[in-house]
């Protein structure tokens, strides 16, 4: 048995990743040199997957291809946008290349610790994002890129545990795609409901509520939460 | 049919560190002053909260196997086809390793599945095992449950018996001469009604007319009989050694003698009563087992619980050793028409002079050894030596001995040495 990462869930955390970095990319040079840096990364474990199950030369060849595809699309993006936007998607490219080192087949059963330190990554972008002002709080466009680029955060973690969890317990020989699938949505589901709730709160709030008023809101429900989590 | 062992519930803490995010993004947000920071807080707190949303998932499954064939041969591929019905609520995460025999290896495929169920629902998958040489039971299979958060994880198993026997057709036991009353398949040296000749005698009244040799009577007007040798079936007792001696095997992961002295019990115990021999089951162990020897499929089923439930058989030798008095019982409920069948490895000589008496005593034995004796080391070497010279002793003594070397199917040593029994 092979008790590597699955592929499907694996590839899945690679997309959010890049989704979250190309939701919060300023310019359209950093969106295109994102998402080919994506596109190569993807490549690359599916390169991994077919050196380890099929042809090992070709999946090697594949690998690095997706491998210099991804990094010639992050330098393309480098090259040409402005310093801090692109101090805004680095953090996030890392962690795409974090998230695809850790689901691929190359070692071991997996990395759940990449994994998590992509998720840290990747939920930077937003952050820096939205604390440099880059995405305006009256713009509801931004709102929804600064939502969405989290929940793909979130993904990144959920997707790619979840695959680690599945190889080591199921392996990747074996069929698992309902369960990925159904995972997957339910987390993407999580995740799109409560950024709408927060989208359409705010969407009705813009300019009249006062910051303190969300202050308090947010603060007594993280408080709440971390209660419970004890 | 399934059967739940005692589930172990565990917390995944997969979602920990959102909570954390929740409130680092919180903290700059407020810190900083910037509003959309803090809203993705919210989010943080949504998928902090999610784990919370899912309760712990109830897992009750059925399982059905069906194999391609059910008593293959040895090194023949079997396709397993395994199908587990979820009669509990939806099973977001389910998470199937099938208890394969831990005898038997994979050839092909994976018997191992990750799915999700809906209530009633039914997931199939298939592989392929290769069969070996015995009675290979599945064990329970590993069941992993979570819920849809994955934040708890609910591992237990489930059970569906199926057993893949894979046993080499031993055919026809060649047995002693001593039968009992009833027609069957030994040969006697008694003249009677039968197909071989035997002899001729002068006429008695009472004799049937198809006995009389009318061509004789014919050519020279005597009345003659005609005697065929008499074909009568055998009464026979298979009498396992598994006392603490008999429990030695060729190597530390090595299956005992014992083992292997089972399952040539369960072969001769098939073949014999497929030739309408009446069959006896008899050990002399940990506990004394007895089984009069009969004929008939409950009498067959009996057995086979005796082989493979039977606490005297288990794969682990008894503490203490086992005393005379088995063997003393064992004489006593034998009547004068049975044969017996020792099953044993011959690691010491009780069994050599018990077989001599009980022969002696009027019981035609026959013994059937598993050589699971190996080369190597000095100690190794001289019980080897001591195990031939005791196969010699009760070759000596008329004793048939087949020396099953347990690498070779019974049957093929049996027809070997068929020849030598039938002397």
């Amino acid at each position: 048995m092979s008790s590597r990462p699955t592929t499907l869930s694996g590839i899945l955390a690679v997309v959010a990743a890049t989704a979250g970095v190309v939701a919060v990319a300023e310019t359209q040079t950093l969106r295109l040199g994102a998402t080919a840096a994506g596109a190569g990364l993807v490549v690359f474990v599916l390169g991994a997957v077919l050196a380890r199950s099929r042809s090992r030369v070709l999946g090697v060849i594949v690998a690095l291809a997706g491998l210099g595809g991804a990094a010639g699309g992050a330098a393309y993006g480098a090259t040409t946008a402005d310093q801090l936007h692109l101090a805004i998607v680095a953090p996030g490219l890392a962690g795409g290349f974090f998230v695809a080192l850790g689901v691929a087949p190359l070692y071991g059963t997996g990395s759940r610790r990449f994994v998590k330190i992509a998720c840290w990554l990747v939920f930077l972008g937003p952050v820096l994002s939205a604390g440099m002002e880059y995405a305006e709080p009256d713009v509801l466009y931004d709102v929804a890129r600064i939502l969405g680029a989290t929940v793909a955060a979130a993904l990144v973690w959920d997707l790619g545990e979840n695959s680690v969890s599945l190889g080591r317990q199921i392996g990747r020989d074996a069929r698992t795609f309902w369960n990925e699938t159904v995972h997957g949505f339910g987390s993407l589901l999580v995740g799109a409901v409560s950024a709408s709730i927060v989208y359409v709160a705010y969407g009705y709030s813009v300019g009249a509520e006062p910051l303190e008023a969300v202050v308090f809101l947010l603060v007594s429900i993280v408080l709440l939460v971390a209660f419970l989590h004890r | 049919m399934s059967e739940e062992d005692e589930e172990d519930v565990q917390r995944t803490r997969r979602w920990r560190g959102m909570t954390a995010l929740a409130l680092f993004a919180g903290g700059v947000g407020v810190l900083t002053n910037r509003p959309l920071v803090l809203l993705t807080a919210a989010v943080w707190v949504g998928y902090a909260a999610y784990p919370r949303l899912t309760g712990e998932p109830s897992v009750e499954l059925e399982i059905e196997r069906s194999l391609s064939d059910d008593a293959p041969g040895h090194g023949d591929v079997v396709e397993v086809e395994t199908t587990v019905r979820n009669k509990s609520g939806f099973l977001t995460d389910l998470r199937f390793v099938d208890g394969v025999p831990p005898t038997l290896s994979v050839a092909e495929g994976t018997p191992r599945k990750a799915t999700a169920l809906r209530p009633r629902g039914a997931t199939t998958f298939s592989y392929k095992l290769t069969a070996k040489r015995g009675r290979h039971s599945f064990v329970p299979a590993t069941v992993v449950a979570r819920n849809l958060s994955g934040s708890v994880e609910v591992d237990t198993t489930a059970f569906e018996k199926t057993v893949i026997e894979c046993a080499a057709d031993i055919g026809d036991v060649e047995l002693r001469k001593q039968a009992s009353q009833y027609t069957g398949r030994v040969l006697t040296d008694e003249g009677g009604s039968g197909v071989e000749f035997h002899g001729t005698r002068e006429y008695q009244p009472g004799d049937s007319i198809s006995r009389i040799d009318w061509k004789r009577r014919a050519q020279s007007g005597e009345l003659i009989t005609l005697e065929f040798r008499e074909e009568r079936s055998a009464k026979v007792l298979l009498v396992i050694d598994a006392r603490q001696e008999a429990y030695v095997a060729s190597g530390e992961d090595e299956p005992s003698a014992v083992t292997y002295s089972v399952f040539a019990a369960d072969q001769l115990f098939q073949s014999l009563l497929a030739s309408r021999d009446s069959v006896g089951l008899a050990v002399v162990g940990r506990e004394d087992v007895w089984l009069p020897p009969s004929t008939g499929d409950e009498h067959k089923t009996r057995a086979r619980e005796i082989l493979t439930k039977s606490p005297a058989l288990v794969p682990s030798p008894p503490r203490k050793r086992s005393d005379e008095d088995m063997f003393k019982n064992l004489m006593k409920r034998l009547d004068s028409s049975t044969q017996v069948i020792f099953l044993s490895p011959l690691a010491d000589d009780t069994v050599v002079e018990k077989a001599r008496r009980i022969d002696a005593h009027g019981n035609a034995v026959s013994v059937v050894s598993p050589d699971v004796t190996t080369d190597g080391s000095a100690g190794r070497k001289l019980a080897q030596v001591e195990r031939e010279s005791r196969l010699s002793d009760l070759r000596q003594a008329g004793i048939p001995v087949v020396d099953w070397d347990v690498e070779v199917p019974l049957a093929k040593v049996l027809a070997h040495t068929r020849e030598q029994w039938s002397k």
